[in-house]
């Protein structure tokens, strides 16, 4: 089950059918479907020399060129695939869909092509990125892409459409007919779940795989179940640089960096291409300093070598390790930039002060010593007012069923200290949207005594590091159901069950996953030995993104709100320094 | 009962020191004298000493399941007495000891049920037990013990330690994979990875080619049908204009009025297809604008009859000769067509034409792809005859594979050079549009990475090969350094005049080795070149500096070689 390699098969199967001159055809959605997991010189080796977009109208006539079309069988790319048909720019066709095709396209498409130009037609179920071998997204985000429809428990049609095509393509492109499971509080994974079942029903042919010893498991969760993960700031290389940056398809744009060189304002993380990255992207921010020191001593030990050229052995030898040598001086600046561009913002937001709070309000029940501590983060200048918006939301989320809360005085002190209304309103928009009524599990262990008393052994056994002492509530989720131990009450089977213990999982997140999530699944996946599990979900969030998703849906719930204005972007103001 | 003499092999932790080499019988009751303590719980056929009655189990599966069937039915028999009696003055502590190791020893699975489940399934295939058997992961090298663990795979057969055999897995009875009717056993990772599809990373793919090209099928027919009546309409229209024509000429002394001959041919034109009548128009059915009186005016399409506005016609001459319509001197008049009957008249032609046509592109491109697979072809030959030159350790450059490797190396340089320079003239041709130019630049960049891939490892061999003269030296009876007394008294065994083979080996071997240098030279020399290149594209001028300054060293050592090379061939 590795995700990465499923994509990049297809894709090697499309550019490896056809020798000659070739153009890569694509649309808006398939692109980003390709860029993350192929290189250009990949693409190139296969004689793949031109990519373009279907939407684009000035494409040059070159009919000495054989045509590669990696589409999502949507309306619109038919319609342009129509037209395109009818006067081709290329020789051949090959016709390649992301996802299941439609009899009435296929007739449409056929009628058009007079010049029969098109060689093939198949449906190659690549649609959704694979960012990580055990890690997807759907990429689903605003403003292409809502989630919610009319409330916070309904979904948004076309969005809903899309993740079941996207959950469906997961199965097909791993070979997966699984048992679905889903949470049972949640009306969005309830209907998915039974969706995904009516699809899987209706293709059995496609679905038809040999058996296994015990079926797979799609197991379809919420992100409302866990609010906590994605406000909290993170640690690791992979999913700091998301939280503080923002990784989109495996780019990260560095253009705001003050004194950036211009050949970094935009960087590709790629663990394929870059084996630093590789190796480093699940350790925390002081291991990888400590790699990143070995890594620039590394290459400058190299560059010493080089520069002495004084025989001509130590020429040639500097010629044969030239492209090697630029690649790493290439390599060594960009993880420098990044990582000092990290410890920057660090700094100047506060975050390691901000986070040891937010860890300790989503681990520990420490009521008294985290409210002083929070009232002195917010009338603290040097903090964002997002931090300070994330802190005061997960202190709602822990004590809102605690008699003596603070959170009305709380939410006055953030008006005190000048976070515009619009930013406040969140905290409770959070609190309707994910609250403890919302949440089927007992996500801080403090509903019950007995789930108390666990919390207090946890707390004794004495933590490693502070900045990264919370799990996310999947991991336990996920314990428990590769135990076999997993509650069919509160996570039910869409049909049929099983008492076997799984060995390939599929789990699909409504609403959003983590790279921290993604993280806890990539050590799961190395140390539990005959399991795998493949984690993805509808986009994939920081905090700022998970906080604007929340803000645009109460914004448009006939409910909530009643603002008139379009609410500001949430997150704005880091960009703006 | 040789299976029991080799059942020792957990003696290390053994504590009993007595091997007792007795009958069936005798040993029973020496186990039933000893049941009384736990302590000493031994195995009944090999009488070694077990911690628990789990690893007794293991230790039975382990060691004595070669043991012919009959025994095993009796030691079966015997064991499950042995055991009742032991259970029952079992205390609770010494069972919850039990229980714990067991959770310690197998905290992820419940493995110690597992085996119980695969008793069912043939051990025919079990690697034999022995002594000092080691764990056959390839990662590991644990020799097998009761702290290890000690499991037959029970797939491939083979031992393992703990860790390395701790996954489960359905096997039938003849220990094959069965997901339907197997039962769950411990396998090693090796098998539970390697069983059917369990790797695979090729996705469902569906293909639609055939439905597709059935129903284009139809639709081509009727296009094709509609097209040649098209055609067909077409010809008669100039068959028509050629009569009227000759008709013209044939009048020309006569005073026949110009109006006459065009109401004529207008009749004429109608024989042919029924022209729509103009009253029921009002907008032009292609483009939807609608018709006036004076500004847009109606007219009509010679081919289909319709009525069309101005814009979406336009005039096709007519010849009579049909290959060639596009040659303006066969014209004998134009008529007036709409988009669609034109484009279908014409579209097709005109696509198989331009499809036809070859741009210097391609032509460079295809011998570019020759070269391509001839290297490709000749590669890993090359490759070949390195690894059989070096194992056989063929030092001698008159040798025969030797110098076959060596003339192949040649042509593998020779192609490389050419695909270069068809990549860099693909590069520098003129081009018709943006994208043209992208894709030539893209071409050449692939060709760039196709060269850095493959003629690297090539660059790696002249080295090879010169140590394998430097060896090759030593071990002749001459060497440069005219002191030494090992080649001295080299030279004297051989019974040689020296002067004489200095003179003929040293000019020969010199020219070799120039030869080989100058050649890696120019190599370095063209792959520099490369790197500035693609050094100035990036803007990195300190490398670039670096790399003229050793390009520059690079064409002075050239020139040393050339002439040191025309020195000694004149």
């Amino acid at each position: 089950m590795d995700i990465v390699k499923s994509v990049q098969n297809y894709i090697n199967k499309m550019v490896n059918e056809v020798t000659g001159m070739k153009v890569l055809l694509l649309d808006s959605e398939t692109t980003p479907i390709i860029s993350n997991v192929m290189t250009q010189s990949s693409l190139l080796s296969h004689e793949t020399y031109l990519v373009d977009r279907i939407d684009n109208r000035n494409r040059d006539r070159m009919r000495h060129l054989k045509c590669i079309c990696f589409l999502r069988p949507t309306s619109e790319t038919i319609q342009l695939l129509v037209e395109e048909l009818r006067d081709p720019s290329y020789g051949d066709y090959y016709l390649y869909f992301s996802n299941t095709l439609n009899k009435s396209s296929i007739e449409r498409l056929a009628e058009v092509d007079e010049h029969e130009v098109v060689r093939e037609v198949q449906e190659y179920f690549a649609d959704y990125c694979a960012i990580n071998p055990d890690f997807y997204s759907l990429n689903l985000s605003l403003p292409q892409y809502k989630l919610y429809g009319d409330s916070q428990n309904t979904w948004e049609s076309k969005t809903f459409q899309r993740v079941v095509e996207g959950v469906l393509a997961v199965l097909l492109s791993l070979k997966k007919k699984p048992l679905i499971r889903y949470e049972n509080m949640s009306a969005m994974a309830k209907q998915l779940a039974k969706e995904v079942h009516y699809n899987i029903q209706k293709e059995g042919q496609l679905f038809d795989f040999r058996r296994t010893d015990t079926p797979p498991i799609l197991l379809i969760l919420d992100r409302r179940n866990d609010p906590v993960t994605p406000l909290l700031s993170q640690w690791t290389y992979q999913a700091m640089v998301h939280e503080l940056l923002g990784i989109h398809n495996g780019r990260v744009d560095l253009s705001d960096v003050p004194d950036i060189r211009p050949e970094l304002k935009e960087i590709v993380l790629s663990r394929d291409q870059d084996p630093f990255y590789k190796k480093n992207m699940y350790l925390n921010l002081g291991d990888l300093g400590a790699n990143i020191k070995s890594y620039v001593e590394e290459y400058q030990t190299k560059t010493k070598s080089s520069i002495n050229i004084e025989s001509i052995a130590d020429m040639k030898r500097f010629v044969e390790e030239y492209p090697e040598f630029r690649k790493l001086s290439g390599n060594v600046s960009k993880h420098v930039a990044l990582v000092s561009e990290l410890s920057r913002l660090v700094e100047q937001e506060n975050l390691l002060e901000v986070s040891e709070l937010e860890q300790s309000l989503a681990c520990y029940e420490q009521h008294g010593n985290d409210l002083k501590n929070l009232q002195k983060l917010i009338e603290n200048p040097k903090v964002s007012d997002d931090s300070k918006i994330r802190l005061v939301s997960l202190y709602s989320l822990r004590y809102q069923r605690s008699p003596n809360n603070a959170i009305t005085s709380l939410i006055d002190l953030l008006h005190h200290n000048g976070v515009s209304e619009r930013k406040i309103s969140l905290v409770g928009s959070m609190l309707e949207f994910a609250g403890s009524d919302q949440r089927q599990d007992d996500l801080f262990s403090n509903e019950s005594l007995l789930s108390k008393g666990r919390n207090v052994f946890k707390g004794l056994k004495g933590v490693e590091n502070v900045y990264t002492q919370h799990s996310p509530h999947l991991t336990q989720t996920l314990e428990y159901l590769i135990k076999g131990k997993l509650k069919e009450t509160s996570y039910p089977f869409i049909e049929g069950s099983t008492k076997d213990r799984p060995q390939d999982i599929i789990i699909f997140m409504v609403g959003g996953v983590t790279y921290e999530e993604a993280r806890h699944i990539a050590q799961i996946n190395a140390s539990a030995a005959g399991v795998r599990v493949v984690l993805g979900g509808t986009t994939v969030h920081n905090s700022v993104s998970f906080l604007n998703e929340i803000q645009d849906a109460f914004y448009r719930f006939p409910s909530g709100g009643g603002t008139n204005a379009r609410p500001a972007r949430f997150g704005k103001s880091r960009n703006g320094y | 009962m040789s299976s029991f003499s080799d059942s020792n092999s957990l003696s290390n932790l053994s504590t009993s020191l007595n091997t007792l080499p007795a009958s069936n019988s005798h040993r029973e009751s020496l186990i039933f004298d000893d049941s009384s303590g736990l302590e000493q719980l031994a195995c009944p056929i090999c009488n070694e000493c077990m911690i628990s009655l789990l690893q007794l189990n293991r230790h039975l599966d382990d060691e004595h399941m070669d043991t012919s069937i009959d025994q095993k039915v009796g030691i079966l028999k015997w064991f499950k007495n042995a055991q009742n009696t032991i259970m029952k003055p079992l205390s609770k502590t010494k069972l919850n000891n039990i229980s714990q190791l067991a959770i310690n020893k197998f905290s992820e699975f419940d493995i110690n049920g597992l085996d119980k489940q695969s008793e069912l399934v043939t051990k025919t295939h079990w690697q034999p037990d022995g002594e000092h058997i080691i764990c056959s992961d390839f990662t590991c090298d644990k020799s097998l013990n009761i702290l290890n663990g000690k499991h037959n795979c029970r797939k491939c057969g083979k031992f393992f330690c703990d860790d390395h055999c701790r996954l489960s897995m359905k096997l039938n009875k003849q220990a094959q994979h069965d997901p339907v009717n197997g039962y769950e056993c411990r396998v090693c990772n090796d098998c539970f990875v390697s069983r059917e599809g369990y790797l695979d990373t090729e996705g469902v793919v569906r293909s639609y080619t055939s439905t597709f090209i059935k129903i284009r099928t139809k639709g081509i027919e009727r296009a094709h049908l509609e097209g040649n009546r098209l055609e067909q309409r077409l010809e008669k229209l100039a068959k028509v204009y050629a009569t009227q024509i000759k008709q013209v000429n044939s009048t020309q002394g006569g005073l026949a009025p110009p109006l006459t001959a065009k109401h004529r041919r207008r009749a004429s034109e109608q024989s042919i297809v029924k022209w729509q009548d103009d009253a029921s128009v009002t907008s032009c059915p292609l483009c939807r604008t609608s018709f006036g009186k004076i500004t847009n005016r109606k007219h009509h399409c010679r081919l289909c009859g319709r009525v069309i506005c101005e814009k979406c016609s336009s005039k096709i001459s007519l010849n009579l000769n049909k290959d060639t319509e596009i040659a303006d001197q066969d014209s004998i008049g134009e008529i007036r067509a709409c988009k669609e009957c034109r484009s279908a008249v014409f579209r097709r032609k005109e696509y198989n034409e331009e499809i036809a046509k070859t741009p210097p592109v391609v032509m460079l491109y295809q011998k570019l792809t020759k070269i391509r697979s001839a290297i490709d072809s000749t590669l890993p030959k090359f490759q070949d005859m390195l690894i059989m030159l070096k194992s056989k350790e063929i030092i001698n450059q008159t040798h025969a594979d030797y110098q076959v490797a060596a003339r192949t190396r040649k042509e593998l340089l020779d192609s490389f050079t050419q695909f270069d320079a068809i990549s860099k003239k693909i590069n520098s041709l003129p081009t018709y549009s943006e994208s043209g130019k992208r894709l030539q630049s893209n071409i050449h960049l692939a060709a760039n990475q196709y060269l850095q891939q493959n003629m690297l490892p090539l660059s790696v061999l002249p080295k090879m090969f010169k140590k394998d003269q430097t060896k090759d030296q030593q071990n002749g009876y001459f060497d440069d350094d005219d002191d030494s007394p090992d080649a001295m008294f080299a030279a004297f065994a051989n019974g040689r005049p020296r002067s004489l083979s200095m003179s003929s080996t040293k000019s020969v071997k010199e020219e070799e080795q120039l030869r080989q240098q100058l050649e890696a030279f120019l190599e370095q020399k063209i792959r520099l070149e490369e790197f500035i290149q693609e050094a100035t594209r990036k803007r990195k001028f300190d490398d670039l500096k670096t790399l003229k300054t050793s390009l520059d060293e690079i064409k002075l050592e050239i020139d040393k070689k050339r002439k040191e090379l025309g020195d000694l061939w004149p």
